[in-house]
């Protein structure tokens, strides 16, 4: 009962909190379903319980979270089909090792870059303080904006939820701080770390800023292996690699859990994998995809679609948990202009093939299949709705059918372009 | 609805081959489960929970799993009521797990030492490679048959022909290394084993997306030949919709009047079961969210 009155985060931190931590304990069964029990829910730092069992590691991007139902289940690959002329893959991937190193999550990277080791120095950088200045931009909004939306007699209440919210805040800030201090000191992780990391970093999903790099004394505290793709002749180095870095995470061995990322840039690039036969390619991602469903580690993987045989391309998709891809837009695209409100902004598309459906039969469907990809104010990356002009039904709207069919999502087997 | 036009009965003979198609759209993962309950749930009457003799019958379902753990399958089935670990306790269900199983994605090249094969021939290198690209289908036959063998010897009567459920075949011919001729010889085998003298009846799921393009599509037309009924599920014709997740194709090529297939009559192909939405039960809260799907007509 106590446990319970002390909890009062909003719902995002379900699971994460100290309090609800406390609950998965034991003390306050009442509360709990009884099959939680038995879930394969692992208590990690940066996990929450998702949906049948699975437990979901976030992507680094909290809208991209949103998209794919809450984050990564543990044990699942997401694959990123790359727009070969553009790097958002890499903007991906950044987030993903990223909120790895923020978590203190050992990460294996394996790229075709001649030293994957320097990639991991452009990570984006935590939004410092970013609480206390969003609070004193927030006052001043709501100050200006509240004067001009509330009437007078209602301004005490204004005032009671602020004191309210305030206190929330604490709270919150009290327990992630005592549970912050006491994971970390369970994982002896550096104490150094564990110095560094600020009150709200440990939350599920950081705040990242593209203009900032990472945190050097984070990035050395993280234990990290870093794999070239260039130049191999064999499979069987990233095989060893892998294989190596999976055992260490797997369930049976770890008493206290501590989830692993493993992110594999452009597999299947030409300038590393032509020697390869697809086949091997093919049971090698099988392969890592049974070992990574028993242990405590997620991947990412990306690959050049279009550089794929369609056949071999198709098998990818099957081998995925979750499938994305990206698109870069042009831009001087007429049709796309007149269609998309906020054409100027978009730096990209993200198109949502597949979701996971680990434990379950019942696939899960994304609310929308293509969000644009956004970075505001150069430090943020933002994934959104597409915001559709109003169609201009008198005018010519000729040629704007090729607009049409990559904003609207068609049923695979539509047998036009435009029946959907 | 679906096993009226599937033709599944209950004097039906062993040896039937269905083969279930789907896409990166619509994945079929739920007719395999479906299939896997119905096989295991169906002759419960019979021979009751209490614990079995020490005289085993064959097992009425073996599975081999490719492209998901048995937690997978086991928690699906659970929500439906049908508790998987028991039955595999029991014996009815042999649960092959190669999904996780190092050996099943080994492509290490043959150990030969390379010094001595002198007399080598062309002929001779290319079997061995061959066999150690099939080396698991291999290995996979030989349990299956050391198991007929095994239940033949202890004869229980009155138990329907053994299913062998494949998920998925796409994923064995990565296992087998691309060489699709064992895959199919794999699959004759399976379908001519003998468990307690009645032949096993086979059940496969394929992408079949992966050879939608005309230079790949041989393979599966050559499965299609062989199966006795296919199942292809795509997404909804008509497009998107909340509730219905897809539709289902049943081309019945078995003769019904006759249990046994007559190679000679001309497949009836008139059967088409229609088109049954597959529909899961989006209506309940999160909270009672089960996994039940539903068949509409």
């Amino acid at each position: 009962m106590e446990a319970r009155s002390r909890c009062r985060l909003p719902c995002s931190y379900y699971m994460t909190c100290k309090c609800c931590m406390k609950r998965m304990d034991g003390k306050g069964k009442s509360f709990i379903r009884r099959t939680l029990g038995s879930t394969g829910f692992v208590q990690a730092v940066g996990t929450k319980a998702g949906p049948n069992g699975t437990t979901l590691v976030s992507t680094g991007l909290s809208d991209l979270d949103k998209i794919i139902g809450g984050g990564i289940p543990l044990g699942g690959i997401i694959m990123i089909m790359e727009d070969i002329e553009a790097p958002h893959h890499l903007l991906l991937l950044r987030y993903f090792l990223a909120q790895g190193v923020v978590h203190g999550q050992p990460l294996l990277f394996a790229s075709p870059l001649t030293s994957p080791k320097s990639f991991l120095g452009t990570l984006p950088g935590l939004t410092k303080g970013k609480d206390s200045k969003g609070n004193v931009d927030l006052q001043k909004s709501g100050q200006s904006a509240d004067g001009l939306r509330i009437a007078w007699q209602y301004q005490r209440y204004l005032n009671e939820q602020k004191a309210l919210e305030t206190r929330r805040q604490r709270q919150q800030e009290i327990a992630s701080q005592s549970w912050a201090s006491g994971r970390l000191h369970a994982s002896s992780l550096s104490p150094n770390l564990s110095s560094s990391v600020t009150s709200g970093s440990l939350e599920y999903t950081g705040t990242f800023d593209l203009r900032k790099s990472m945190d050097q004394a984070m990035l050395n505290a993280v234990n990290t292996v870093c794999f070239s793709l260039q130049g191999e002749t064999d499979m069987a180095p990233l095989h060893g690699q892998c294989a190596a870095f999976v055992t260490t995470h797997s369930r049976s061995v770890q008493e206290v859990p501590n989830v692993g990322r493993i992110a594999m840039q452009s597999i299947y690039a030409p300038q590393s994998m032509h020697l390869f036969s697809e086949w091997k390619m093919l049971s090698f991602l099988a392969w890592l995809k049974g070992i990574i469903r028993t242990a405590n580690v997620v991947g990412l993987v990306t690959f050049p679609a279009s550089l794929l045989k369609p056949s071999v391309l198709v098998r990818l998709q099957h081998l995925a948990d979750i499938l994305l891809s990206v698109e870069a837009v042009s831009d001087d695209h007429k049709e796309m202009e007149a269609m998309l409100t906020d054409y100027q902004d978009i730096s990209g598309l993200l198109h949502v093939h597949k979701l996971a459906s680990i434990n379950t039969q019942v696939p899960s469907f994304p609310e929308a299949s293509t969000y644009s990809i956004k970075v505001s104010r150069r430090k943020e990356v933002v994934l959104e709705h597409l915001h559709l002009a109003p169609v201009d039904v008198y005018g010519k709207g000729s040629g704007n059918a090729g607009a049409a069919q990559v904003l609207c999502s068609t049923p695979a087997n539509a047998p036009s372009s435009l029946d959907f | 609805m679906l096993e009226e036009a599937i033709g599944w009965d209950d004097r039906q003979a062993g040896g039937q081959f269905i083969l279930v198609k789907d896409c990166v759209a619509t994945s079929a993962g739920f007719l395999l489960n479906y299939f896997l309950k119905k096989v295991l749930t169906s002759a419960e009457k019979s021979s009751t929970l209490a614990p079995r003799n020490i005289q085993q019958g064959p097992p009425k379902v073996v599975f081999l799993a490719l492209s998901a753990p048995f937690s997978h399958y086991n928690r699906i089935c659970k929500k439906q009521g049908c508790n998987l670990t028991a039955f595999r306790e029991s014996g009815d269900l042999v649960f092959a797990e190669l999904f996780s199983e190092e050996s099943t994605w080994d492509q290490k090249k043959p150990q030969n030492p390379g010094v001595s094969v002198s007399v080598s021939t062309s002929v001779s290198a290319g079997h061995e490679v061959a066999h150690t690209c099939d080396k698991l289908v291999v290995g996979v036959y030989r349990r299956l048959r050391d198991m007929a063998k095994k239940s033949s010897a202890c004869g229980v009567e009155g138990c329907k022909g053994t299913f062998i459920m494949i998920d998925d075949l796409s994923l064995l011919e990565v296992a087998a290394g691309g060489s699709r001729a064992h895959v199919l010889d794999f699959l004759h085998y399976c379908q001519v084993l003998s468990f307690n003298s009645k032949r096993c009846s086979l059940i496969s799921l394929i992408h079949g997306d992966i050879y939608s393009s005309t230079l790949f599509s041989s393979f599966l037309r050559e499965l299609e030949h062989a199966a006795d009924v296919v199942i292809s599920v795509e997404p909804l014709s008509t497009g998107y919709a909340t509730d219905i997740h897809g539709q289902l194709k049943v081309v019945n090529r078995t003769i019904s009047s006759s249990t046994s297939r007559k190679m000679s009559e001309v497949p009836q192909l008139s059967s088409f079961g229609g088109r049954i939405p597959l529909n899961t039960c989006t209506t309940y809260p999160q909270d009672t969210d089960s996994d039940q799907l539903r068949f509409l007509s």
